[in-house]
């Protein structure tokens, strides 16, 4: 049997669904699935300039599983780039770390400590948690 | 209630900044009082890892609620440590917007 996976912590799935790329003549183009965890890896090492030791930390993986899943997404990010493709971001095997919620009169997301759901700016009690996966 | 704004500018109706430790501006506004200060962000020369002083200075200012774009992995756990709620905003607003929803 194989081992056991273990869960990828992620901070909170970005706010879109993916990236369609435009003036493309195909009609069907190939569709790649960005997982969760390679997101985060991506955001942590390039946009938020954290050594990948330290995502490793922060995604509590050790440091060569970060690099592997770090490696996979910029395969991907270029094969998105060039082929060029539809990219998805879902999947994967990643837990939110806390919970966030969406306040649809605000339109603004917060973090709460789970269970307390009231929007901090209008005041109006939230009962859907965030679609996280 | 005391929240902290990342901005764009020292005016009433700057823009949410994108991204917290990024911005050049703070506005911290204190929903009993009233009060709105502007504080200048001291740590935007640093080329990374400043979201962390940022979000100390900002604790510092007692804080309870952040309103920013974005946060950063470090700054998230600071804040969430520190019992400091975070506000991710999804269109483009400004600092009236928001103190204008507030509620009484």
């Amino acid at each position: 049997m194989t081992r056991t996976r273990k869960i990828r912590s992620i901070q909170r799935a970005p706010s879109y669904g993916g990236l369609r790329p435009f003036g493309i003549q195909t009609g069907d183009p190939v569709e790649i699935f960005l997982h969760l965890e390679e997101y985060e890896a991506i955001k942590l090492c390039d946009y938020d300039l954290l050594t990948q030791a330290e995502a490793a930390v922060v995604m509590e993986v050790s440091r060569p599983t970060l690099t592997r899943i770090y490696e996979s997404a910029r395969r991907k990010m270029a094969q998105m780039l060039v082929e060029p493709c539809v990219l998805h971001i879902r999947g994967g095997h990643a837990l939110a770390r806390s919970a966030w919620y969406q306040c649809k009169h605000c339109r603004i997301s917060f973090s709460s400590e789970k269970g307390v759901a009231v929007c901090p700016i209008c005041g109006s009690i939230i009962e859907t948690l965030e679609v996280q996966s | 209630m005391k929240i902290g704004f990342a901005l764009h500018h020292n005016t009433n109706n700057s823009p949410i900044h994108e991204h917290f430790g990024r911005c050049p501006w703070f506005g911290f506004y204190d929903s009993e009082t009233g009060i709105l200060r502007f504080k200048e962000n001291e740590e935007l020369e640093l080329p990374g890892h400043a979201g962390l002083r940022v979000a100390e200075m900002v604790m510092k200012e007692g804080v309870e609620l952040v309103v920013a774009g974005r946060f950063g992995a470090n700054v998230m756990d600071f804040l969430e440590k520190n019992k400091i709620r975070m506000v991710v905003t999804e269109l483009p607003r400004t600092l009236d917007d928001f103190i204008a929803r507030l509620k009484k």
